[in-house]
């Protein structure tokens, strides 16, 4: 069967160790960290104080601007105080901390009735009360994305099922175990959108999940199961969309500037529970995994569980990882502390022996062009990596720099260990600097 | 033969009448003055001023907008010069450098995580930077790069600023992507080393010599020019009278006094119990009745040498702590000259 692709892109071994591992519901810890920035945009504002007591499903923090998102409490118990704590991102930003009870006493779960008929503003409401972000790792609030401004057509919609990071499992589980709500997620999305077909794209290493997807579909002609070439980076919004489509997203642009929408199949399972359930975003699915894991497992973790519980829960390490990266070891952080708590965007712990973990110094570029052959977006990183180095940032920004998806394509080829995915990384936050410098 | 010479003579003279009118009408007139100023001036290029190069501030100062003392990179004698050609006076300005705002102990210092990457504090920094303490010296040089004087080193993780060398351009203060670079007087001796904003518990746990924001300095300030900022003692440079009690009083010695030693003020029996000392000591180390000999309770002495500057009868001297005096009593006659100079000042 030929499979669809895009150009560029490397093939790092894809090491799906917990494949075949079926989702392990983590029991909730005592102690709950929930950052108020789980989200692209202005952190959530919190509802809460010091000493009150919450349920499980109650809004703790309110959107802090548009581009922001409701924030719901995973278990309940009290408030015990709101205090900068450490976060994946790196820093230790304000949290709500929250001591469990143990009772998951439960707020009124209120569904969306018949939704097949309902108004497409009054699923949007529903999706942004649940506190829906995209659960791909970007965290970018779902309800902004559903909702383009008037200039734009939508005509396509496409799940992302990809999961092109070698080690990560979560979302081929879930579309193993739950593909009723994927599909169901999908659905409200073309209700909202107002359109006929949806479009999912799954990585062909995953014949199990295409089959069972395709099983399921067979009789509707409103969903079609697109088979992808197993490529990093798949799964990333623009390589997704030409490799479906064959559209280009413009220089600069959104996938709506080319009529696409792209949302992760985490994110459809968490709008099905929105929608039909009723259940704001309290939990996903967890990757723990990597050579100095003893049991590599899936674990279905609620938001706030210290990473320290999941290891546990994973057999512990069978040796001192190097680095403890959460996400996919391509576009993941490395996390400098085990009481980092699981967000929304959470897909995946990877812990990696020393043995694995390149710390050679870089050398100087060979000039082999193999960063430019394997960028997915046609970019010349030696050369704007120079000009960053040079401190010319905006002749970076001629060359396309701001187009950059920071991939790491780049870094994981380059023969001459050059840090080109952080220096570009480095220039765009300069050149952004910039622009408001000047704006 | 001769049509050729006579064709090139006609040339030239086309050509030379040609030139000698282009030179008359699109003359441009060059100020002497501002070539001169260019030449006397360092020629770093600083941009310190806010001028492209030398040769902008030199246009700018033949035009009177800016003074002499706006380049921050000339020396004294520079300056002299300049003076002479402008046919000014040079009023001595007192030197300024670059501080960094941080001196964490290198030994007991900690890093979060093993950093590995580009060797820039900035992108250091995106990552939330390798030291526990979130606002500390990353020491990854990007203030020695952007000094045009090689005036910054990097001693131990730690950004170090020769004030030889500092000509307080301002690139440094730029470049640190925490703010930690500021421009003091280089009279100013008693500094705050420390930028973290965090609460007490949170600074402690990261670093010994962080502020914690415990007002201690602000209550022992005599002259009131410490101020609390985002959890961060504050010096106001003007009001200070370099004291030091502040340094004294820091619990965590985040306060740097790089003045002389001070001395504890004595009473000697030539006092006549005006009351004056008593009344404006700041610490309220100083007491006695009225007519009788005051005492100076040695240990609530902030040796802020207020008491020293106003006696008016020569019974204020400064001791060690052994008791030895250093400094006599300020005699009348000098120190109502002091008194004059301090009030112009």
């Amino acid at each position: 069967m030929k499979t669809r692709r895009f150009p560029g892109g490397v093939h790092p071994p894809e090491k799906k160790l917990t494949a075949k591992v079926p989702v392990v519901k983590l029991p909730a810890p005592e102690e709950i960290v929930v950052p108020l920035s789980m989200h692209i945009g202005a952190p959530a504002k919190p509802l809460v104080a010091r000493g009150d007591r919450v349920l499980r499903g109650q809004a703790i923090a309110e959107p802090g601007g548009f581009v922001s998102a409701y924030i719901h409490s995973p278990v309940s118990g009290k408030v015990k105080k709101i205090e900068p704590r450490p976060h994946p991102m790196g820093r230790a930003l304000p949290s709500i901390v929250i001591i469990n009870d143990g009772l998951d006493e439960c707020v009124d779960f209120q569904p969306v009735d018949d939704w097949r008929n309902a108004e497409p503003d009054t699923l949007i409401a529903a999706i942004q009360k649940a506190g829906i972000v995209g659960m791909g790792g970007a965290l970018f609030p779902t309800h902004v994305k559903l909702k383009p401004p008037p200039q734009f057509t939508i005509d396509t919609v496409i799940i992302n099922g990809v999961e092109c990071e070698p080690y990560l499992t979560a979302d081929h589980r879930l579309m193993l175990e739950q593909p009723e709500k994927v599909l169901e997620g999908l659905r409200i999305i073309l209700r909202i959108l107002g359109l006929k077909k949806g479009y999912i794209g799954i990585e062909a290493n995953k014949p199990d999940a295409i089959e069972l997807l395709r099983m399921k579909t067979a009789n509707a002609d409103d969903i079609e199961i697109v088979d992808l070439h197993v490529k990093y980076p798949q799964g990333g919004e623009k390589t997704l969309i030409y490799a479906c489509t064959g559209r280009e997203v413009p220089s600069g642009g959104l996938p709506m500037n080319c009529g696409c929408v792209v949302q992760n199949v985490g994110t459809m399972a968490a709008i099905c529970d929105a929608i039909t359930e009723g259940k704001p975003l309290m939990e996903r699915n967890v990757t723990v995994t990597g050579e100095c894991i003893k049991n590599p497992v899936n674990l279905l973790a609620r938001i706030g569980t210290p990473i320290s519980k999941l290891i546990e829960a994973a057999g512990g390490f069978t040796e001192t990882p190097a680095k403890i990266i959460g996400g996919g070891p391509m576009m993941g952080m490395t996390q400098s502390s085990l009481d980092v708590p699981v967000t929304k965007g959470t897909s995946g712990l990877v812990c990696l022996p020393p043995s694995l973990v390149s710390t050679s110094d870089p050398s100087p570029c060979l000039r082999c062009g193999s960063c430019v052959r394997h960028c997915p977006f046609h970019l010349l990183p030696t050369d704007i990596v120079r000009l960053v180095k040079a401190g010319r940032v905006d002749e970076a920004a001629d060359l396309g720099l701001m187009d950059c998806c920071e991939c790491g394509s780049c870094s994981y080829i380059c023969p001459s260990h050059i840090e080109l995915l952080q220096w570009m990384r480095l220039g765009k936050a300069e050149v952004m600097a910039n622009r408001k410098k000047t704006a | 033969m001769l049509t050729a010479v006579l064709i090139l003579s006609l040339l030239g003279l086309i050509s030379a009448v040609g030139l000698g009118v282009a030179s008359r009408v699109f003359y441009v007139e060059i100020d002497p003055l501002v070539e001169k100023l260019t030449e006397v001036l360092p020629g770093a290029n600083c941009g310190g001023c806010g001028y492209a190069g030398c040769a902008g501030f030199a246009a700018a100062l033949a035009a009177k907008e800016v003074g002499i003392n706006d380049c921050s990179v000339a020396d004294s004698d520079t300056k002299q010069t300049l003076a002479r050609l402008l046919g000014v006076e040079l009023t001595e300005t007192a030197k300024e450098v670059a501080v960094v705002h941080c001196k964490f102990d290198p030994s007991k210092m900690q890093n979060r995580f093993e950093y590995k990457g580009v060797s820039s504090c900035k992108a250091a920094n995106m990552l939330g930077g390798q030291l526990d303490c979130s606002y500390g010296c990353l020491g990854f040089g990007d203030c020695v790069k952007a000094c045009n004087f090689n005036a910054i080193v990097i001693k131990d993780g730690l950004a170090e600023v020769i004030p030889e060398k500092c000509t307080s351009c301002g690139m440094c203060v730029e470049a640190c992507p925490r703010n930690l670079i500021q421009i003091h007087s280089l009279a100013q001796k008693v500094l705050v080393l420390c930028s973290n904003k965090d609460k007490a518990k949170a600074v402690s746990s990261v670093c010994k010599i962080g502020c914690i924001a415990c007002n201690k300095c602000v209550k022992a300030c005599p002259v009131e020019a410490i101020s609390m900022v985002n959890q961060i003692a504050v010096i106001d440079d003007e009001k200070c009278i370099a004291c030091g009690a502040c340094a004294r009083e820091c619990p965590t010695n985040c306060i740097f006094d790089f003045g002389e030693t001070h001395y504890v003020a004595q009473i000697n029996d030539k006092c006549t119990g005006c009351t004056l000392c008593a009344l404006k000591c700041p610490a309220g180390a100083i007491s006695g009745d009225k007519k009788q000999m005051h005492v100076v309770d040695p240990k609530k002495c902030v040796r802020c040498r207020i008491c020293y500057d106003i006696c008016n009868f020569e019974s204020i001297e400064l001791v060690n702590e052994e008791g030895k005096i250093m400094i006599p009593p300020r005699p009348k006659k000098q120190r109502k000259k002091k008194k004059d100079s301090g009030e112009a000042a």
